[in-house]
């Protein structure tokens, strides 16, 4: 058992490492299967503000990491082709500068999170797991009936997006471009937790009726949460995108909210690193144990029953104690 | 009489052939405390439901400092400076005191949806947490989780986060619940004090703290006020007597 800031700080000063020992070995692959790890990790973080923190059990995050994913396959569908998207009293052409399209599928992630979460946070325990299930399949039937952005079989990008000062093509440098993302993904949730937002948020996951009498609305708390939630798991739907230079509805499929919630499960939630350990865990056994059988979700399955049955917290819970802070 | 700082004006509530509330009115003047007492199944937890806002009544308003709030919900409520505690003691388990009582705070600053600072960062803040709960006497408590804590001190928390809202009147439902005769006297002596502070209206099963402390008392039986009056008038009114018949050493 070691303190939680410790053990943090291990994950992310590893992550480096491993990017370092990688490019000095010259393992590109390694440096992909990392960057697929920490692209789910950073949607595992947005899933974990609202189910770990905030205690919204999201079935329906796919629809986010799809958006996201569109978001990106769209614009440069239409920066390939040199066919703006809108011609008006406005041109808007499509771009693949990376801060454009990261803000784009974010802005479009955050608009998607509103819409959901107005009508789904008014209902509560299963209700609001079936319904934000629903929503995800709306969305993923909806992509594969769009004919103009590739219908089943998806859009493919044919070159990866850029981004100032890296050579995005490189697995080397888009690992960097990832890494960053993350350090600033998880700094902001740090800094979201620690606030007084942070605060009301984990009062509410808890005992609604007391926010509310300190006059802190809960429908509030958590429609922000499911906000700022949706936009975190687009960017991440965003560097998938670029990261397979591929978009299909399958981005939107059940599976896909279900991947997210086994990060956020098996890492620990709601702690701060819990869904970044969980995707490497993820990646690494889909890594091994896939090359080794076909089945290898048997196992998965199996190690995530392990978990959920002995280690509350999931593997951040069962590694570190928690921190307990003395307020004066 | 000067200007109530809460009325209940003619407030009624059924659940199909129960009424829950039958005509209520009362209120709440300037200084003092006005206890609600009666039988199990009068309808004082309704009452209290429709004074805070967690349920609308059929017919019938709630004014609060001059303001119709019959249409305001419980946030809303509470923002404008009615100061709630719960029956069943409903504080953060998984929080320590000083975090309770700081999550107050914030929803009094309404700071929880416009700062991205610490929560635990202003100083004046945690001092303002640490006086509350030396009132409370949870002083040496502080950094101890809500889940932890004795059941008495569990009611003083409740009581500290009220207080730390700075309300213009107390709802407090039952504070003394489950305490012993020690706890009950302790508290006993807070409430008289907070009274200076904004005036309560305390719903109550103990009796004596009841007639130990309250100016006026009104009386509720089966959905109905059958008496309101200062402790000498409810002790000798028959109709509460009435009321009150088997039960042991009422008065």
């Amino acid at each position: 058992m070691i303190p939680e800031r410790l053990y943090n700080g291990i994950i992310w000063l590893g992550l480096i490492a491993f990017g370092l020992l990688a490019y000095f070995i010259d393992e590109p692959y390694w440096l992909t299967l990392a960057t697929r790890a920490m692209i789910f990790a950073i949607a595992g973080l947005g899933l974990n503000l609202v189910l770990g923190y905030g205690g919204m059990i999201s079935f329906g995050h796919a629809a986010f990491f799809g958006i996201g994913g569109y978001a990106v396959g769209i614009l440069a569908t239409h920066a390939q082709t040199y066919d703006p998207i809108f011609a008006g009293f406005i041109t808007l052409t499509g771009t693949q500068f990376m801060p454009y399209t990261w803000a784009i599928a974010v802005i479009a992630g955050g608009i998607g999170a509103a819409l959901i979460g107005a009508i789904s946070l008014r209902t509560q325990g299963a209700y609001f797991i079936m319904i934000t299930l629903a929503f995800g399949q709306m969305f993923y039937y909806f992509a594969i009936s769009w004919p103009a952005y590739g219908g089943e079989d998806g859009m493919s990008i044919y070159l990866r997006g850029g981004f100032p000062g890296a050579n995005t093509l490189r697995p080397f440098d888009f690992f960097w471009v990832t890494f960053g993302v993350l350090t600033a993904v998880i700094l902001l949730i740090r800094t979201l937790n620690a606030s007084p937002f942070g605060l009301s948020l984990n009062a509410v996951r808890q005992t609604p009726e007391r926010v509310e009498t300190v006059g802190i609305s809960p429908f509030r708390l958590r429609m922000t949460a499911f906000i700022i939630s949706g936009m975190i798991t687009a960017l991440a739907g965003a560097l998938f995108a670029d990261l397979n230079k591929y978009v299909s509805p399958s981005m939107f499929s059940w599976t896909i909210s279900g991947e997210i919630m086994i990060f956020v499960i098996l890492g620990g939630v709601a702690r701060l690193m819990g869904p970044v350990v969980g995707a490497i865990v993820f990646v690494t056994l889909e890594e091994l144990l896939g090359g080794v059988s076909d089945h290898w979700h048997l196992y998965l399955g199996i190690l995530l029953l392990l978990i959920v049955l002995f280690a509350k917290g999931g593997i951040t819970g069962a590694l570190t104690r928690k921190t307990q802070v003395q307020h004066g | 009489m000067a200007e109530p700082v809460l009325s209940v004006r003619n407030i009624s509530k059924s659940f199909g052939a129960i009424h829950a509330s039958k005509n209520v009115t009362l209120d709440v003047q300037p200084g003092e405390i006005h206890a609600l007492i009666g039988p199990n199944g009068a309808g004082k937890s309704t009452l209290i439901k429709q004074i805070a806002g967690g349920m609308k009544p059929d017919t019938g308003s709630v004014h609060f400092l001059g303001q119709d709030v019959t249409a305001l919900n419980t946030v809303q409520r509470a923002r404008l400076g009615l100061g709630r505690s719960f029956q069943v003691s409903a504080v953060i388990p998984d929080f320590t005191v000083v975090e309770n009582i700081t999550l107050a705070l914030h929803g009094r600053e309404q700071s929880a949806l416009q700062k991205l600072t610490n929560a635990f960062s202003k100083q004046s803040l945690i001092a303002e947490a640490k006086n509350h709960a030396t009132r409370t006497k949870l002083n040496t408590r502080l950094n101890i989780r809500a889940s932890a804590l004795a059941h008495g001190e569990r009611r003083r928390l409740e009581i500290a986060m009220a207080l730390a809202l700075k309300p213009k009147v107390f709802l407090l439902d039952e504070p003394m619940a489950g305490l012993g005769n020690e706890g009950a006297a302790e508290l006993t002596t807070l409430l008289s004090d907070l009274k200076r502070e904004a005036p309560i209206l305390l719903v109550e099963h103990d009796m004596d703290a009841v007639f130990a402390l309250a100016d006026r008392i009104s009386v509720l039986v089966y959905g109905e006020v059958i008496a309101t009056g200062t402790t000498q008038e409810i002790r000798s009114n028959k109709a509460v007597k009435a009321a009150y018949l088997g039960e042991e050493d009422f008065a």
